[in-house]
């Protein structure tokens, strides 16, 4: 009895647990033949909708499925694609877009229209795009963003003149605009798109280097290689497909196994090893992610526009031993920063003037540190603290920042971790961070607008954008201004230069380093590079 | 009996409740807005996110929420994830894995736990039992995560056994080394468990009474003292199926498996709190259906304890 | 039909066999057996108590021994770093990242330049605290739910094991995640062992009630009831003495688990901020050393494994000590 009624507990017990227990076992080791492409993904947070994808789960296949009017090279330069061409008129306020030939993978010409309403959908707050506010240099956006909208309203700025040319009316003069329309949310949407949306998120229609065969949630997304495809893009496989990974490290371990063809970055377990590791290829080359962080513009002993206060932040930058830190607990795999951008980006500079205040110098460091408590005196035990995301692997780095400003400056520092990304972005987004904080900087496109504009205008301060200090400064502005409305580019530059001296100047953030692109790839896997993204061109990869 | 099990089947719908409820004042009380968090690091644009707060009754007070997706679980409408999934689709495409992952890590440390178990406790004072006590031992007091790693590299890196992660459908070979890590506390305690047990047992006066009657050893030992120790051990191994799906995070975070830990870990961190809740109901009603099995075991087991 | 009497009679007849001829009746006398000895009781003394018992069974055994001058040495390590380190574990120069070991620091660097030697005296403070502290609440909490659970039964017990099994259904980890992302700041002590301790209770309970109800149909309770003893006065006299073995078992075990559990919240991100010093952030702060510098995983991981394990050494010895029936053996 006592036995029997053992058995019984135990087998309906494990039975409820078996019901949907048993699969089949198969082995997805890509076929050496086949030029399928396996590298590392994650599950994508959104449906593939470019313009409700601002993460790179989702971002990495949908920029190889989706073609703009302009896609940029390795190097970051925009270079036409679906566009003929791309002109401004003479106060950069209206371009005027021509179109070339072009098909979507059902086969339907890419017309004028396909952009527009693209767009329009995209801005329009009805449709909860979240990579709406990309269209807000576009007329007409603020009307999109009232309530009672249907969501098939028009942003009034853009006009189809045919079917191969439609203009772009602008809020204010724009020399960026033709970059701009590079970044993922300005694709071009089929027809289907607007009959069903839903359905095409989880099955997009595409015009890029790839076709999208399948999604299998939380495993894979698989691309093929579109073969009617005639872009600026090489494409050396016949397909893609992105393995979702958790966690890099086991990813890594996967390319050591030969599993996983490439991966786009590195895990912290073999930042020392990788570039010696005999089992994996590596690759490693300057980057365009700027590592930094920012002081609140009301920081108590640190705030802007108080002499103290500069010296102190001055000192603090001083203080951060940039090329030791690297060496030690990156593996020498950053490049101290010297600017505000970083080098890939068209305008960079290594000479700008104040740019010493970005180098470690233990006795300025501490002259100046000194100089501020002469004018006010901060408390003996004051501790110094910068807050990091603890999810983001960025323990060790900003443990090392706080003793190298500890030993440095001899007072007392501390890195306090936040738990999550989320929470972390909303406590900065509430202002409830009242100490120095982590940021990084990936730019949407390769232009020193995307790093000054967003990050230190006043237009993006107090919440409307991503200027999280809320430094504020007219004759910066000003300059960020003349920069747009220049001719050229060089002529651009230059304002942009002389905003990032005003930064220097001011010291609303510190920069670190510049984040160096790496990953590695498996044996025998060819053409393995990194864009100024610093993302892997993953359309030239081989095996071939 | 009969009116027992119904009053326990009965109080299932409670506890259910009860759960869903905590489960969702907590995900509630998490700090952080997962619209915000949406937007990625990008400007947030207030319109679209107060369209998103809508959609997702995120908009609403907590107990609000709650009783929607009540009333919407009625019709088995668990409603769609961030990433616009079903619920249901996505709780149905974890829950298989872990489940195997879970089976394997049971059968693991059931039975290697009682093997051990009962080689150490009749042996009691030798010196492989005395090796198997402090293995057992240090398996408990490291951590998984670093027994995880070390077995990947060990195993999967460097000698090329067993497969490093884990692929998309995963057969025995691919879970045998998750499984492995997930059991190990588990069957340490196990271990440690059947040996006191045993000890115990050859003390007692039954013991005694049979090997007076002239009962050979070997039906002593497996009538009498194995069959009166595995009682304990069965109880611990019906309460610990639910927690090995709970404890499955870390071997799944290091195996690449994307199960029930893994998804329930994300949802969290995103702040789904629906996806949380779906989960967490899951995991309850088979843990309520375990326990109640453990709990009846008790009184057929062990006539003392009566269940009015 | 036959009277009561003779019924009686009847079954004394059968009990009472007539002896065969040839055979006698012979009861042995008092003197001749051994009984006298083995029922025999010096009521000179006073009767011992189970504690005193077992404390003269711990105090012959080796393990015992061994396992409280662990604990002891361990718990003055804690009180008194200073005392065995001259070095400020929170003095981290980056210039000594990894460097191995050399005279003063006997265990070389960790990553961030740190002494491993002093860390490892430091974080007994942290680990032990953690542990100590989350087993109190921990048995307290769930002791006396599981007793009163066990002990009344009825509907009081339907309920409370009711909100057991809520708080049992939610796995430990994933709760103790939730609460501590529900604090906004950097994790402290003692919300760690907040986090650890509101879903680790309910083991403790689930034990107690389970031994609670054994104890509470044992012969001696039923005997102390029938001799007029109120039943409040015998659950603490009877029952939780005896339903004690199994929860300082559970106690001594799960004290180890909680410092483990610490690492593993810190490998989630979620641990002790580096101004803290303890084991189980170290660990997860050289986990991924493991293959390039396992000294620094292996130190910390070492003080741990060995702490836990007297703690658990102690507990079994306690147990057995407690346990008349393994104390034969």
């Amino acid at each position: 009895m006592k036995k029997k009624a053992l058995a019984i507990a135990a087998a309906a017990c494990a039975a409820a647990m078996l019901l949907s227990g048993c699969g089949s076992s198969s082995n997805n080791n890509a076929s050496a033949e086949s030029n399928i492409i396996t590298v590392n993904g994650c599950e994508p947070a959104k449906p593939l909708v470019p313009s409700n994808t601002v993460e790179t789960c989702g971002g990495d296949p949908i920029s190889e499925m989706f073609s703009n009017l302009v896609r940029f090279d390795d190097k970051g330069n925009a270079q036409n694609e679906v566009a003929e061409s791309i002109t401004a008129n003479d106060d950069m306020t209206q371009y005027t877009i021509k179109l070339k030939d072009w098909k979507f993978s059902d086969g339907t010409t890419v017309k004028a229209e396909n952009f527009t309403k693209a767009w329009s959908w995209a801005a329009n707050a009805k449709n909860a795009q979240l990579g709406s506010s990309f269209f807000n240099v576009i007329k007409g956006y603020d009307d999109l963003q009232k309530s009672g909208l249907k969501g098939d309203e028009q942003l009034s700025g853009l006009k189809v003149v045919d079917d191969k040319t439609f203009t772009v009316d602008l809020n204010e003069p724009s020399s960026t605009f033709p970059i701009l329309v590079g970044y993922a949310a300005f694709a071009p949407l089929a027809d289907s798109f607007f009959k069903d949306p839903k359905a095409f998120g989880n099955k997009p229609v595409t015009n890029g280097p790839y076709t999208f065969q399948s999604w299998d949630h939380n495993q894979f997304i698989k691309l093929l290689k579109n073969k009617d495809y005639k872009g600026t893009a090489t494409v050396n496989n016949d397909g893609l497909t992105f393995k979702v990974y958790t966690d890099t490290e086991a990813a890594y371990k996967d390319v050591q196994a030969g599993n996983l063809d490439a991966m786009d970055t590195v895990a912290q377990s073999a930042i020392k090893t990788f570039k010696t590791d005999s089992s994996v290829q590596a690759v490693e080359s300057a980057g365009s992610v700027l590592q930094y962080f920012i002081f609140p513009a009301d920081m108590q002993y640190f705030a802007q526009g108080d002499k103290a206060g500069l010296l102190r932040r001055q000192a603090i930058s001083m203080a951060v031993n940039r090329q030791q830190i690297i060496d030690k607990i990156g593996n020498g795999t950053n490049t101290p920063a010297v600017d505000f951008t970083a080098p890939v980006i068209p305008g960079y500079s290594d000479s700008l003037k104040g740019n010493e205040y970005l180098k470690y110098n233990k006795e300025k460091a501490k002259a100046a540190w000194d100089e501020a408590n002469k004018i006010s005196p901060i408390p003996s035990d004051y501790v110094f603290k910068i807050s990091y995301n603890a999810d983001g692997g960025g323990k060790d780095t900003y443990d090392a920042i706080a003793n190298s400003i500890k030993n440095t400056l001899g007072i007392n520092a501390e890195a306090t971790p936040i738990p999550t990304f989320s929470e972390f972005n909303n406590t900065i987004e509430k202002r409830q961070i009242k100490n120095a904080f982590r940021q990084a900087w990936q730019p949407d496109y390769p232009s020193p607008d995307s790093y000054l504009k967003s990050l230190y205008s006043s237009g993006a301060a107090d919440g409307n954008g991503s200027n999280n200090g809320d430094y504020k400064n007219a004759k910066f502005d000003s300059l960020l201004s003349q920069a747009a409305s220049a001719k050229t580019t060089d002529e651009a530059n230059k304002y942009f230069q002389q905003a990032e001296e005003q930064l220097l100047a001011d010291m609303p953030s510190v920069p670190l380093w510049y984040a160096n692109a790496k990953g590695v790839a498996a044996k025998g896997v060819k053409n393995f590079k990194m864009n100024w993204q610093n993302v892997p061109i993953y359309e030239e990869l081989s095996k071939k | 009996m009969g009116r027992y099990l119904l009053r326990r089947i009965l109080q299932v719908i409670p506890v259910v409740l009860g759960t869903t409820l905590l489960i969702y004042a907590l995900v509630f009380a998490l700090p952080g807005d997962p619209v915000t968090a949406m937007f990625g690091g990008k400007p947030v644009n207030q319109a679209v996110a107060a369209q998103i707060r809508a959609e997702y009754n995120l908009d609403k007070p907590f107990i609000v929420q709650w009783l929607i997706f009540l009333k919407n679980s009625l019709t088995f409408d668990f409603g769609n994830t961030f990433a616009g999934q079903p619920v249901i689709d996505v709780v149905g495409r974890a829950f298989p894995v872990t489940i195997k992952l879970g089976l394997m890590a049971f059968v693991f440390e059931g039975i290697f736990g009682v093997i051990f178990g009962i080689i150490s406790g009749l042996n009691k004072g030798k010196w492989y039992d005395t090796v198997i006590l402090v293995l057992s031992l240090l398996l408990i007091s490291v951590p998984t995560f670093v027994t995880g790693f070390v077995m990947q590299y060990f195993f999967g890196v460097k000698w090329h056994i067993l497969p490093v992660t884990v692929s998309a459908n995963p057969g025995f070979l691919d879970l045998l080394m998750p499984a492995m890590v997930l059991g190990s506390v588990s069957m340490a305690s196990i271990i440690r468990l059947s040996r006191t047990e045993i000890t115990s047992n050859i003390a007692e006066d039954y013991v005694r009474t049979a090997r007076a009657k002239g009962m050979s050893n070997s039906s002593v030992t497996v009538r009498h003292i194995l069959r009166n120790s595995l009682i304990p051990v069965v109880t611990y191994l019906g309460a610990d199926l639910g927690a090995l799906m709970g404890g499955a995070m870390i071997s799944e975070r290091i195996f690449n498996i994307q199960g029930v830990g893994n998804t329930l870990y994300q949802a969290i961190l995103r702040g789904e709190g629906t996806l949380v809740v779906s989960i967490v109901t899951i995991m309850v009603l088979i843990f309520v259906v375990c326990s109640l099995f453990v709990d009846l075991l008790y009184a057929v087991l062990d006539p003392r304890i009566r269940y009015a | 039909m036959t009277d009561q009497n003779s019924a009686i009679e009847e079954q004394g007849k059968e009990l009472f066999v007539d002896p065969l001829p040839g055979q006698e009746r012979f009861v042995a006398p008092l003197e001749e057996t051994p009984l006298k000895e083995v029922d025999y009781l010096d009521e000179s003394v006073p009767p011992t108590s189970m504690w005193a018992d077992a404390w003269k069974v711990l105090r012959k055994n080796p393990l015992f021994i061994i396992s409280s001058i662990v604990v002891v040495f361990v718990f003055i390590v804690a009180l008194f770093p200073q005392l065995f380190t001259k070095v400020d574990p929170l003095n981290c120069v980056l210039d000594n990242s990894l460097e191995g070991a050399r005279a003063g620091h006997p265990l070389g660097f960790d990553l961030q330049g740190c002494d491993v030697y002093a860390h490892v005296i430091y974080g007994a403070r942290t680990s032990v605290s953690i542990g100590i502290l989350t087993t109190i609440i921990v048995t307290l909490l769930g002791g006396f739910i599981g007793a009163i659970a066990g002990f009344f039964g009825g509907w009081v017990d339907a309920i409370l094991s009711r909100i057991t099994d809520i708080f049992f259904a939610i796995p430990f980890l994933l709760g103790a995640i939730v609460v501590l992302q529900m604090f906004r700041t950097s994790s402290s002590i003692w919300k760690v062992v907040f986090a650890l301790a509101i879903f680790g209770w309910v083991s403790m309970a689930r034990i107690v009630r389970g031994s609670v109800l054994e104890a509470k149909n044992l012969e001696f309770n039923t005997a102390s009831l029938a001799l007029g003893s109120s039943p409040i006065r015998n659950l603490f006299q009877h029952i939780i003495p005896n339903s004690l073995a199994p929860a300082i078992v559970m106690a001594t075990m799960s004290l180890g688990s909680y410092i483990v559990s610490e690492a593993t919240l810190s490998f989630l991100g979620i641990g002790l901020p580096s101004s803290v010093v303890s084991w189980g952030g170290d660990i997860s702060n050289a986990q991924p050393l493991l293959t390039t510098n396992p000294s620094v995983l292996f130190w910390p991981s070492l003080a741990l494994a060995i702490t836990v394990l007297a703690f658990i050494m102690l507990g079994d010895c306690v147990k057995d000590a407690l346990d008349p029936k393994s104390r034969t053996a």
